[in-house]
């Protein structure tokens, strides 16, 4: 009688286990996903707050800094640029913001080349007291944000007057 | 003596009514637990056997119209991204992504079928588990967050029929790309109604 009753026992014990063995008819598919994330660089102009820089609406990595008509003789321009005289130049100021974000990037900062087209005579462009050249100027370590940058172009006053038109290429690269 | 002889050895009499209800309480015991097993998985109770009554299921991944092809149909399936970026790249039919301002979304859509000859008009619950933890990707289908442990994603499939289901894939922005790649599997499950 008492292997009666451990048999029974144990029956009672499996017969849960064995109904809810057979609970277990499902259908199991997998899905095996592999991508490759790819760090990212984003470059746009920000206006200085002087009015002088126009971003391009439909593609803000694209800008015109208008500077207007100046002379010795001013201290601004027709745009609100700053106009100084110095060294024998005639120095027109503007300041403009550079926003460079970075995206699944190992690194907090970002290298930035700026290359200047060719000038009309002998004026410099210059980022800061950095000049612009046109084989290419490096700043090596940049913060990922907003930075601010002004913009000097340098016309020797010995320059004969006339339009200036220069263009500036910024690339920025993760480091 | 003789009361006390009785006292510690009771009578057979005694042992076989006792011996009785014991089994009789195991019996009721075991009829508890069998009708409780079988009520989580037919709707109807107790009735037809199990296995008949539920048939076979099967699960398979089917070319979808709107996502990525897979790499492999079946019951084992491969997705590849390739390549992908917050600036878009990798973008192509069938792969959409959405820049967000803290992360982006890979999304695609995925195809599958369930069958089953013997309940050709009925239905399964579907639910899908990643198979190991992600801290880094948010992944989700038709909008339920997934995790390690199983969630339902819709609660009567039709066998036979082709439903499609989006898959996305959220990855933060701030993650650099050497930890930010995406190798993962997910498992579904279908579970007859």
């Amino acid at each position: 009688m008492k292997k009666l009753t451990l048999c029974l026992i144990a029956l009672a014990l499996l017969l849960p286990a064995a109904a809810l063995a057979q609970s277990g008819i499902t259908a199991n598919g997998q899905l095996t996903i592999t991508a490759n994330v790819q760090s990212s660089i984003a470059l746009t102009f920000k206006d200085g707050g002087q009015g002088t820089l126009t971003v391009n609406g439909a593609d803000p990595t694209q800008a015109t800094i208008a500077l207007g008509n100046v002379s010795g003789a001013m201290t601004s321009s027709s745009t609100n640029a700053t106009v100084t005289t110095s060294g024998g130049n005639l120095v027109i100021t503007s300041p403009f913001v550079l926003s460079v974000t970075g995206t699944n990037t190992p690194t907090t900062d970002y290298k930035l080349v700026a290359s200047a087209s060719a000038p009309v005579g002998t004026e410099k462009i210059f980022f800061g007291a950095t000049e612009i050249t046109t084989s290419g100027t490096t700043f090596n370590t940049v913060t990922y944000g907003d930075t601010t940058y002004s913009l000097n172009l340098q016309v020797p006053l010995s320059q004969g007057p006339g339009a200036i038109t220069r263009t500036v290429a910024l690339t920025a690269t993760t480091n | 003596m003789a009361d006390r002889h009785q006292a510690r050895f009771p009578q057979p009499a005694a042992v076989c009514v006792s011996e009785f209800r014991l089994i009789r309480q195991i019996l009721v015991l075991m009829l508890l637990c069998a009708t409780h097993a079988r009520s989580q998985q037919l709707p109807g109770g107790l009735g037809r056997p199990l296995q008949q009554a539920q048939g076979t299921v099967s699960f398979t991944f089917v070319a979808s119209n709107r996502g990525i092809p897979l790499s492999s149909l079946g019951s084992q399936a491969q997705l590849q991204f390739g390549s992908v970026s917050y600036a878009g790249m990798g973008r192509r039919q069938g792969l959409e992504i959405a820049a967000g301002t803290t992360s982006f979304l890979v999304r695609t859509w995925l195809a599958l079928r369930l069958d089953n000859p013997a309940q050709p008009g009925g239905s399964a619950e579907l639910s899908a588990m990643l198979l190991s933890p992600d801290p880094d990707h948010t992944y989700s289908i038709d909008g339920v967050r997934l995790s390690t442990a199983s969630q339902r994603i819709q609660a009567h499939v039709s066998y036979g029929s082709v439903t499609e289901h989006r898959l996305e894939i959220e990855i933060p922005r701030s993650v650099p790309e050497s930890r930010a790649g995406v190798t993962q599997a997910i498992t579904f499950l279908a579970v007859p109604n």
